[in-house]
């Protein structure tokens, strides 16, 4: 394996993982509070649902570049491609936006959800409000995977 | 659309009160306002004091009934009913006949239960604060020595040996380890009576938990054993108990029944509040929506001894505010009402978002395949909910279908269809990718850039759109002055520009110019010229809001590449693992296709529910923030007619 597959593959991980982090923990932030709000009034499970996914999808967009990554490496028709230095960190650069964009927005926006989730429980008429606060976080990380989409898909060439 | 709104009041006489009331509450088209009533009539005709009473008291039944279902529903039977559907006769006979005196006794078996349970986790306590101790032997009844005192404690283990030094230098006295912890010590101590104030003074210096044993009846090991068959004894105890609520949690579902009947109950006489009353006359007010005036009408006809009559609100009086669209349109009413109802005077936005709504919710999606499941799914949960759930729900069902709709129309012209990779496909399925392609107008992946443009050109349309909603708004209002200074402006810039750099005709960036010099002069009316300048030019500077708001339709791209991409992972995915699977002999093809056939399903499934979600907020938002931003305030107070609502019936 040549150093620059070992860069790639690092930005493969960036994007993956700390987009996957962000997500964990914004979830987490978001279910704590959901169960404890659930815990004095079981009813609105579905509401609050909505609001505990939500910085799911920064994982989800972290899982979609490293995978058009991993395509565009051709990893997927069974060849290992050699790459310079230079082509692999080409491929890190192209996949961290999406990778720091989605650690930071997915924790923020569990912050968020969770407040949110308090709000729904106490107005439950209000829930779409909260959602739509929830996105207005959520908005960076698109931006990020948007800059990071362009950049692997104009950007690498092997 | 706005509905109209008239104003009811009906004057009656008291004898009809409560049947009127009862027709009002069924009809369920008058939102009943509070009549505002001079103090002393209220002290000499309004019998505030009994009604008060009164709603007490049912509030009290409400209450204790709801306390019974809490506590039955662990024992109610399994096949408990769901839907709990009544006509009305039926379910009124349900609430005569329900026997009231059973909520005292199960109140008295859950008093009883909850004792039983708190003397269980007292015993547990007790045991467990015993259990270090089991090796004492001695029986404690008899422990009082003449003279030698005794001493039980707990003391940390790090103490331990500055402890027992303390004591080893003090004679007529032994100390014993009757159990140890990681940390804690258990130690038993006997000393000579008359060395008591030496001991005490020495152990003041050290942190000891002192035990007290005087409950303690003969040996450790008895007392515990005896708090054990206590427990045993109150555990079957607590069982006969749920034994016997089982035969009362046939009442499960009559209880339910009765909270919803008292809680109409409870709404029937609480509305008399709003009414204006004498010895024997009621005045009631109430807003009503043009259609339904036929109806109240017709309702009163019924009755000799009232009277009503129309008017249109009088200045200065705010109706609230209902929606009336056609049935296309009108479930999109639930996306308006998220954010507010309009003001009396404004436009319903309902109609013109409904479909940017719709579209945008499809590129989110852009599969034809997932918006097909979309609709069957959301189709067939309207059919199964429509009766028992409400309208809100019953409305998102129909906000689905037709986005499902747009969906497949979405996904039909990128060729989104599951995900699928036509090119790789066998050639006997030459004939569905020959269909597949002639209905592609552009493909995602192959052609990013190009669905990137379209989703900032419908952001574009959009936001044009929103402006000259303004525009008309402010021309209907006959304020041109502001019309032409900062909608119309608004629209040169924004539409100059866009043509300029598209068609790339260096004369069109007249129109920005023109726009930015009126909003620059016009934008306010006051002051002498430089302020004015200075406050267009700030305004000037809103520009700069309406570009990032074109750019966040980005978002739509973003959606759509994701699920696209992720349609293509389940795809690989399964391919990958089928050729590893089939590889196995003899179950390999059965098993790779049960395998297969299982991820394809739930896989696809995940992403339609996860990117539906993701699509539906987003899509919001944009309607919300970028749409909404330019012309509406959702300002109104909905309608909420004076109606029956039941929590757990449906009535037929």
């Amino acid at each position: 394996m040549t150093i620059g597959l070992f860069i790639a593959g690092m930005g493969i991980f960036i994007s993956v993982v700390l987009a996957g982090i962000g997500s964990a923990v914004g979830i987490g932030l978001a279910g704590q509070v959901a169960a404890g709000v659930m815990s004095e009034d079981p009813k609105n499970f579905g509401k609050y649902l909505m609001l505990i996914a939500l910085p799911g999808t920064q994982g989800i967009y972290g899982f979609v570049i490293g995978f058009l990554v991993i395509m565009k490496l051709g990893i997927l028709t069974g060849t290992v491609p050699s790459l310079s230095i230079a082509q692999g960190l080409n491929v890190f650069a192209a996949a961290a936006p999406i990778g720091f964009a989605g650690l930071v927005s997915a924790i923020h926006q569990g912050k968020v959800c969770a407040a949110g989730i308090e709000m729904a429980a106490k107005q439950p008429s209000d829930v779409g409000k909260a959602l739509v606060m929830g996105v207005f976080v959520e908005f960076y990380a698109v931006l990020g995977l948007l800059i990071s989409f362009f950049l692997v898909w104009f950007g690498i060439n092997l | 659309m706005l509905s109209r709104m008239f104003k009811a009041t009906i004057l009656g006489h008291n004898p009809v009160k409560e049947k009127l009331i009862s027709d009002l509450h069924k009809a369920g088209i008058l939102e009943i306002v509070e009549i505002e009533k001079e103090a002393e009539k209220e002290a000499g005709f309004n019998d505030s004091d009994t009604l008060q009473a009164k709603l007490q008291r049912i509030s009290k039944l409400i209450e204790d009934l709801n306390y019974s279902a809490n506590f039955l529903n662990p024992f109610k039977p399994k096949k408990a009913k769901k839907t709990r559907s009544y006509t009305d006769e039926n379910y009124q006979t349900i609430t005569r006949s329900f026997k009231y005196n059973i909520l005292e006794k199960i109140k008295k078996f859950n008093q009883q239960m909850q004792q039983h349970e708190n003397r269980i986790d007292y015993c547990y306590n007790m045991i467990s604060l015993l259990s270090p101790w089991q090796k004492v032997k001695v029986e404690f009844d008899q422990m009082n020595f003449e003279h030698v005192n005794t001493f039980f404690g707990i003391m940390n283990k790090k103490k331990l040996s500055s402890f027992q030094k303390e004591i080893e230098r003090v004679n007529l006295s032994s100390f014993n380890i009757i159990h140890s912890t990681r940390d804690n010590v258990y130690f038993f101590l006997m000393y000579a009576k008359q060395i008591e104030e030496t001991i005490n003074e020495m152990m003041k210096a050290f942190p000891l938990t002192a035990m007290d044993f005087s409950f303690v009846r003969g040996t450790i090991y008895k007392t515990m054993t005896s708090f054990k068959d206590e427990i045993r004894d109150l555990e079957t105890h607590i069982e006969d108990i749920k034994e016997q609520l089982k035969e009362y949690a046939e009442y499960f579902d009559d209880i339910l029944i009765c909270v919803d009947y008292w809680g109409m109950v409870f709404q029937r006489e609480e509305i008399k509040r709003k009414f204006y009353a004498t010895q024997s006359t009621f005045l009631l007010k109430g807003w009503i929506q043009e259609k339904d005036i036929d109806r109240l009408k017709g309702l009163n006809k019924k009755y000799r001894e009232t009277d009503i009559s129309f008017s249109l609100p009088e200045p200065g009086e705010v109706p609230p505010v209902a929606l009336k669209n056609n049935p296309v349109f009108s479930p999109f009413e639930m996306v308006t009402k998220l954010f507010g109802v309009p003001g009396t005077d404004d436009v319903d936005p309902t109609p013109l978002l409904a479909p940017f709504f719709a579209l945008f919710f499809g590129i989110c999606l852009t599969d034809a395949g997932y918006g097909l499941v979309l609709l069957i799914l959301s189709a067939l949960l309207l059919f199964k909910l429509r009766k028992t759930k409400g309208e809100g729900t019953v409305k998102l069902m129909k906000v689905l279908i037709i986005s499902g709709l747009f969906t497949i129309i979405v996904g039909a012209i990128t060729g989104g269809w599951f995900g699928i990779d036509f090119d790789k496909l066998p050639k006997a399925f030459r004939a569905i990718k020959e269909f597949r392609d002639r209905l592609v107008l552009l493909e995602p992946l192959k052609n990013p850039l190009v669905l990137f443009i379209t989703t900032l050109a419908l952001g574009a349309v959009q936001v044009l759109t929103g402006i000259i909603i303004k525009l008309f708004l402010y021309v209907k209002d006959k304020r041109y002055y502001e019309a032409f200074s900062s909608p119309f402006a608004w629209f040169l810039i924004v539409s100059g520009i866009i043509s300029a750099m598209l068609l790339k005709i260096k004369l069109l960036w007249v129109f920005p110019v023109a726009g930015a010099c009126i909003i620059l002069v016009f934008t306010s009316r006051q002051g002498n010229i430089l302020v004015r300048l200075l406050k267009g030019a700030y305004s000037l500077y809103g520009i700069t809001s309406i570009f990032g708001d074109i750019l966040s339709y980005s978002r739509l791209f973003a959606l759509a590449l994701s699920t696209g991409v992720i349609a293509l992972v389940i795809n690989v995915v399964v391919g990958i693992l089928y050729q590893m699977i089939v590889k196995i002999p003899y179950v390999g093809v059965p098993m790779a296709v049960i395998f297969g056939i299982f991820i394809v399903v739930f896989g696809h499934l995940f992403n339609i529910v996860i990117n539906s979600l993701g699509g539906f907020i987003h899509t919001t938002r944009l309607q919300f923030v970028e749409y909404f931003g330019k012309f509406y305030e959702g300002s109104g107070s909905e309608f909420r007619p004076f109606k029956r609502e039941y929590k757990y019936i449906k009535i037929q």
